[in-house]
């Protein structure tokens, strides 16, 4: 097995499936400390310097997930779950913002979106569904222009969601390239075994 | 990513006039299963989220809602009048259904939370709640600082009060006796008039079905 070779199928199983992704992070997470403390011994420490922002609940959209080559490893419960974004639904005034708060603690592995589709439920020009400030008059519509999200859509809502989520995506894709190729660079032969390692326990 | 949001936010309100359809931003050619979908997101796009659902008994959150909608509050939030509609409970339902009948939500990863149970049991709540979206529990997570990255409720301003100011989510004795019907009618006539008091009544009274069912489906403390 190429260790060089392993480097592209990360970034595809990254991109195809989110389970495998989840399940990958979660392994790297244990080993890669492991594995540095190694190369400490041999040189560098400038492979310490590197730290991975890790997320298990990384959003990739339908479309981009479709690639997906692991349905073995999709099927379990456990990781099929992981690696979704959590959507917590609710009615008004349970608590909700004081359940946020608890997960707004944990910003080393979720990023937190408060109540989106409010925004085009109520101010859409084009797709709004709640009547409050609804009605097609000069004073509402400018409730609704003041607002800013007049101009928005359901589509524009998921895609910002998206691209939030693919911000934490690629900042982790960034990161871990950087850290294999960093760790390959600096580690020489004794980095490669590391990742070697590395593929084995995930 | 961690999204919370209301279900009513997801489908047309009862007021709405037309028929319920998907979003036209969002059409898409092969979303359909066969089962109606009440929402005006298409399936596909449900089926991306492990959702789990927050409940909290209509007693206590219809009166809550009002008090946005009445000064001082209103002059924050914008919302000027009680809509019973935005309550919500309805919606939830039909979502929590919906999500059931295609299999997105099962009875191995269902998770509905009732306010009061995390609120008489943060930690372990907590602990049952990381346990089910997959996310590693520390106990840290139950306390925060005031107002510390909150910036994002300010689009919905007023309403979030209480838990921005919060520092932590403490423990609550168990209720060992609720109040009677009228004791609660009598507190709010006190705080907001008769007819605020009978609006409210029974708007609790048309929500509690919606909400006793979901909490038929509760985790259990």
């Amino acid at each position: 097995m190429s260790t060089y070779g392993d480097v592209p199928q990360l970034r595809f199983k990254l991109h195809g499936s989110l389970p495998v992704c989840s399940s990958l992070l979660d392994g790297w997470n244990g080993s890669i400390w492991v594995s540095m403390e190694g190369l400490l011994d041999s040189g560098p420490a400038k492979a310490l310097e590197i730290h991975l922002k890790l997320s298990s609940h990384l959003y990739i959209p339908a479309a981009m997930a479709s690639s997906s080559s692991s349905t073995d490893e999709a099927s379990s419960t456990s990781s099929y779950i992981k690696g979704k974004p959590i959507f917590n639904a609710t009615h008004s005034r349970a608590c909700s913002t004081a359940f946020e708060r608890v997960m707004m603690t944990r910003t080393d592995v979720l990023t937190c979106v408060h109540e989106p589709f409010g925004d085009p439920f109520y101010y859409s020009n084009e797709e709004r569904l709640g009547i409050r400030f609804g009605a097609d008059t000069d004073a509402m519509r400018k409730v609704r222009e003041e607002t800013g999200y007049a101009g928005v859509s359901y589509r524009d809502t998921f895609d910002d969601i998206g691209r939030q989520a693919a911000e934490v995506c690629w900042s982790f894709l960034g990161w871990s390239t950087a850290f294999v190729f960093e760790l390959m660079r600096w580690g020489g032969r004794r980095g490669r075994g590391c990742l070697s390692r590395i593929w084995r326990t995930t | 990513m961690f999204i919370k949001d209301m279900a009513y936010y997801l489908m047309p309100p009862p007021s709405h006039e037309g028929v319920v359809q998907i979003a036209p931003s969002l059409v898409t050619d092969d979303d359909d299963d066969g089962i109606p979908n009440p929402t005006v997101v298409p399936l596909s796009r449900l089926r991306d989220f492990h959702f789990t659902f927050l409940i909290r008994h209509p007693r206590r959150s219809i009166p809550s809602l009002y008090r946005c909608t009445r000064p001082p509050l209103s002059d924050l939030t914008g919302f000027h009048y009680f809509l019973a509609e935005e309550a919500g409970y309805r919606e939830l339902r039909v979502v929590f259904d919906y999500l059931r009948a295609t299999g997105i939500v099962t009875d191995e990863n269902r998770f509905v939370l009732d306010a009061d149970d995390l609120l008489e049991n943060p930690e372990e709540a907590i602990k049952r709640y990381c346990g089910n979206v997959g996310i590693e529990f520390r106990p840290e997570m139950l306390s925060w600082d005031k107002g510390k990255g909150c910036e994002m409720f300010e689009k919905w301003k007023g309403f979030h009060e209480d838990a921005i100011w919060s520092d932590g989510l403490k423990r609550r004795e168990k209720r060992t006796r609720e109040k009677t019907e009228e004791q609660e009618v009598a507190e709010w006539t006190e705080k907001w008039g008769a007819d605020a008091a009978e609006l409210i009544r029974r708007t609790v009274e048309e929500t509690k079905a919606d909400y006793e069912y979901l909490r038929g489906f509760r985790e259990v403390f």
